[in-house]
């Protein structure tokens, strides 16, 4: 096979050395100017009247920095072919279940709203492992069901060992606990599952154990059946478990259409608890009106799109993975974000990517973004594939599934 | 061909999922930011909007002189919302060594898990509020308030009345005058933050307060400390119940003392439980009771008054006095010849009968109620009784009442009527309305307060010679023994009172009530006072319970008023 015939920039994207999907890094910067802007007016009412933080600026100079850590690291992995990563995915995952457990059994695990979700590693900023977890276990997944192939679709060879990684990596996250994580990190997990070609009866059935899991967990823990009988009836108990409901409805109904204006949130003062981290969106609602939700609604839409379109038009069946991981995490913990905040679905604490405040959530996202950026420089589509059928083009994609799979498993 | 449609078919599985949660979070925000626009909006209103109340300074209440008797300061109160407290133990750790209480007291009140202002101290000292500032504390706020202060003490404790928790006037001078003492507090409309601080995002609404007007009694803080104090002394040496003694100058008619006891202090932490709620009436105004002997002064006065008597009018006392189907005796009954003033001097119930019988039941009662008996005198304090007067004109009289009135059995009296008419009496005759208010000062104006006649009594005559017969009665002097009512180098005029306390049975019980009313000195009045003690253990009668008071009271009066000596009273004792 000849490259001669194939365009220079063909042979980029072949190479991986196309150019990155710059819409998608647009809607990334969008993202990001609304959020830090957000999470100043969120924050600095806060910031300046609590002797913690001394200045109107102090998340704002964070998120600021924060920011900086991702666009640097988002820029560094969108230059590494990702295929690199998959030597790395069997002991990524031994390290992230490590940290997991140190996370629940060590005293470095510090709690915050009674939950064990960081880890402080002496000088560093206190890291949330479960953030990581999320791209680990992606990257870990992509890999192994790119290797599985029609296996896949065997209960033991398949969907038992999927359920097996899952359960035990959801399981970890939860008890520390950190339900909302768990739930982002389970819902890509199965879409990487379902798009990978799992069994559909499998599927299925694992789909209803899940749900009845669920339902398990959240009537068993006090605080998780209380949060449910508030989004039910948040005005039972309007100044305890129900608060939040009602403030954040409050937020988001008084901004009406075109909103307070940028910086005129009154929930912000307090009424509103996370303000600058889970419950940003609903300030965007109160200042932006319906006009900025609709936004931010577009923007993750738009992503979404993007990212999926890398998806299809990825070069093999790891690259495909792992962007349709990263995409459906994305746009799933944004979506379950605003469900949340729009008291659409039963409160749990989880960040809107790129918009919240939040450091281990941002380096994370970024990074992922970054290992979906360098998946779209690849890309070849199902066009060349079609083309191949037709005996037009050389198998682009089996050939590098095939150099990987033989260059590491045999 | 069939993986590649699979693998197609799974996307678009996957992207109507997306799809159909967009829509619906879409659907759930028009929902939110449109349709329930208005309702929210209206109900974030009525989340920040709070209006503050800020509390009008309450006004000052002085004595005659200008010594303030009652005011209130301004101090800063530490509260907590406690079941936002992140670490009460250190909270309280940092707090005590500034409040100068323990720890486990200040963590005892943090740890009661409120969602409301809970108290952690009242009324800081302003250095105290500024060393709990200075610790720049989260959890704790202040908030400015009022606290009632006494420099004087529980003088005139009943006069004064009772300040409740809201600043709110519930007895005596500070419930009737409350609309002049509380002023108008003010109010701050804002937007409020969920700590309650003002959000600077809209304009506020301030409407500023107003502080309360100042009030100054006829009260002398000397006399009523005095009085106060010769009070109690009697209350313990006699062991009784309790008792009065008022003070009031005879020409104006102005109270210059009121003290009762029992009595309550305004410093007591249980001011207001139920035990002392019995002890906030002013029993100087609000107990009617029979006044026994001191009455005759009264029924000695319309005897005069009518000419039905002289003071040298006599008549034949043989040991009991037979009118309207009943009898009357005496106590102590000399018999003989007896004249009205032998009458004042022995009291003589017979002597008195004799008098109000001779003038008649439609005299007798019409100058009873001349001197105002029956009726409130109309002094500005809460809780006024008329008494209980009957006459000839009313139901439930009979004709031995008229002998029996004469010597103040079957007649109520308060002692503000009391006083008010032996004023009237001894003092040319005019009957002064009794008055404890001088003077109201408010921000619009200022109102002064001045003696009000009501009406001639009896003649100027009338009047002087029904005092001398009084201080003939304080200075008769028999079998070597000296009135106890008696000043040395004063002329004092006066009477005894020992009153059976009527029970359903009658008279029987050994209970009195011991007074004395009297008045000095006798050529120009200065003050009129009643000394009334009730139930006295040691001793019952008046001579011996109430007249040693007002002698008491009476020679440092003289002093403090600087009335000189009488001449040559001294060696003429008996006069």
């Amino acid at each position: 096979m000849s490259m001669r015939f194939l365009s220079k920039a063909y042979k980029n994207q072949f190479q991986g050395k196309g150019h990155p999907d710059y819409a998608l890094m647009g809607i990334i910067a969008i993202l990001l100017v609304l959020g830090v802007d957000m999470v100043y007016s969120a924050s600095f009412v806060i910031a300046h009247n609590s002797p913690l933080y001394h200045s109107d600026t102090y998340f704002l100079v964070r998120q600021m920095l924060w920011v900086g850590i991702g666009v640097v690291t988002m820029l560094v992995l969108m230059q590494v072919d990702y295929h690199k990563y998959q030597r790395f995915t069997v002991p990524g995952m031994v390290v992230i279940i490590l940290l997991l457990f140190v996370v629940i059994a060590t005293r470095l695990g510090h709690s915050a709203y009674g939950a064990q979700r960081w880890l402080s590693l002496g000088p560093l900023p206190a890291i949330q492992p479960s953030e990581f977890a999320k791209l680990v276990l992606i990257l870990y997944l992509s890999n192994w069901l790119s290797r599985r192939g029609e296996r896949l679709k065997d209960l033991s060879n398949g969907t038992i060992p999927f359920a097996i990684m899952l359960g035990l990596i959801t399981g970890l996250v939860l008890m520390q606990p950190d339900l909302g994580s768990a739930f982002v990190i389970a819902l890509s997990a199965v879409c990487l599952f379902f798009i990978a070609g799992a069994d559909l009866k499998h599927f299925i059935a694992g789909g209803i154990a899940g749900t009845i899991a669920l339902v398990m967990l959240a009537l068993t823990e006090a605080y998780r059946s209380q949060r449910i009988a508030a989004f039910l009836d948040p005005e039972q108990d309007p100044l305890g478990v129900g608060w939040h409901i009602i403030q954040s409805n409050i937020a988001l109904g008084s901004g009406g259409i075109f909103g307070l204006g940028l910086g005129a949130s009154r929930q912000k003062f307090y009424y509103l608890p996370s303000a600058h981290t889970d419950a940003i969106f609903a300030v965007i609602g109160e200042e932006l009106g319906l006009l900025g939700t609709m936004a931010v609604i577009g923007l993750f839409a738009l992503l979404a799109y993007r990212g999926y379109k890398a998806t299809m038009k990825a070069p093999d069946s790891f690259g495909m993975l792992l962007a349709a991981g990263i995409t459906s995490w994305i746009t799933f913990q944004a979506l379950l974000n605003i469900a949340v905040v729009t008291s659409t679905v039963p409160f749990t604490g989880i960040t809107l990517p790129f918009v919240s405040y939040g450091g281990s959530s941002m380096l994370v996202s970024f990074a992922a973004i970054g290992i979906l950026l360098n998946v779209s420089r690849h890309q070849v589509g199902f066009v060349p594939e079609k083309n191949r059928n037709k005996g037009a083009e050389p198998a682009i994609k089996s050939v590098r599934a095939r150099s990987a799979h033989l260059s590491q498993a045999e | 061909m069939h993986e590649l449609e699979e693998r197609r078919w799974r996307f678009y599985t996957l992207f109507t999922v997306i799809a159909v949660f967009i829509l619906i979070l879409i659907f759930r925000l028009f929902y939110l930011q449109v349709i329930q626009n208005s309702y929210y909006s209206s109900l974030a209103k009525k989340e920040h909007w709070r209006e503050e109340t800020i509390p009008a300074q309450r006004g000052t209440i002085y004595d005659t002189n200008g010594h303030v008797l009652a005011t209130s300061v301004g101090f800063e109160s530490l509260y907590a919302i406690t079941n936002q407290i992140a670490r009460p133990e250190k909270l309280a750790r940092a707090l005590s060594p500034v409040l100068g209480e323990s720890e486990t007291e200040i963590a005892a009140k943090l740890a009661t898990k409120q969602n409301a202002p809970t108290l952690v101290k009242a009324y800081l000292p302003e250095e105290q509020a500024d060393a709990v500032r200075k610790l720049n504390l989260w959890d704790v706020y202040f908030q400015p308030e009022f606290k009632r202060m006494y420099p004087e003490g529980s003088i005139a404790a009943q006069v004064l009345g009772i300040v409740g928790l809201e600043s709110q006037g519930l007895t005596g001078i500070e419930a009737r005058y409350n609309d002049v003492l509380a002023g108008k507090p003010g109010s701050l409309l804002a937007e409020r933050d969920a700590t309650d601080d003002e959000i600077a995002l809209s304009a506020s609404t301030y409407s500023q307060p107003h502080n309360g007007g100042s009030i100054t009694l006829t009260i002398d803080r000397y006399i009523q400390k005095l009085v106060e104090q010769e009070l109690e002394k009697a209350v313990g040496q006699y062991k009784a119940a309790g008792g009065t003694i008022v003070v009031m100058e005879p020409r104006t008619g102005a109270i210059l003392a009121m003290a009762n006891r029992p009595t309550i202090d305004f410093n007591d932490p249980n001011l207001f439980a139920a035990s002392r709620t019995p002890m906030y009436k002013n029993a100087a105004v609000s107990d009617a009771w029979e006044p026994g002997s001191i009455f005759k002064i009264i029924t000695m006065a319309a005897g005069l008054d009518t000419k039905a008597v002289t003071p040298d009018t006599s008549f034949n006392n043989t040991g009991s006095f037979a009118y309207g189907g009943g009898v009357v005796r005496n106590v102590i009954t000399r018999l003989g010849p007896e004249t009205m003033t032998q009458t004042l001097q022995r009291s003589s119930n017979i002597g008195a009968a004799f008098a109000s019988t001779r003038m008649g039941a439609d005299a007798f009662y019409r100058y009873v109620e001349a001197f105002g008996f029956g009726q409130p005198t109309g002094i500005e304090l809460q809780g006024e009784s008329p008494g209980i007067l009957r006459t000839n004109k009313t139901g439930n009289w009979y004709p031995f009442d008229l002998a029996t009135n004469a010597f103040g059995q079957g007649i109520s009296v308060t002692p503000i009527q009391m006083v008010t008419a032996v004023s009237a009496a001894i003092n040319g005759g005019i009957l002064m309305k009794p008055y404890v208010v001088k003077e109201v000062v408010t921000e619009k104006e200022r109102r002064e307060y001045h003696p009000t006649v009501i009406r001639q009594v009896i003649s100027p005559q009338t009047s002087k010679t029904l005092g001398g017969m009084l201080v003939s009665v304080v200075e008769l002097v028999e079998g070597g023994q000296v009135r106890l009512a008696k000043v040395p180098g004063y002329h004092v005029g006066g009477k005894t009172g020992t009153a059976e306390i009527p029970t359903k049975e009658g008279y029987g019980s050994s209970a009195t009530i011991a007074s004395f009313v009297g008045f000095g000195p006798a050529d120009d009045p200065r003050f009129v006072m009643l000394v009334k003690i009730d139930r006295p253990e040691a001793s019952p009668w008046g001579e011996t319970v109430a007249s040693p008071v007002f002698r008491a009271i009476a020679e440092q009066l003289f002093t403090y008023m600087k009335v000189p000596p009488a001449r040559a009273v001294t060696q003429n004792q008996g006069g």
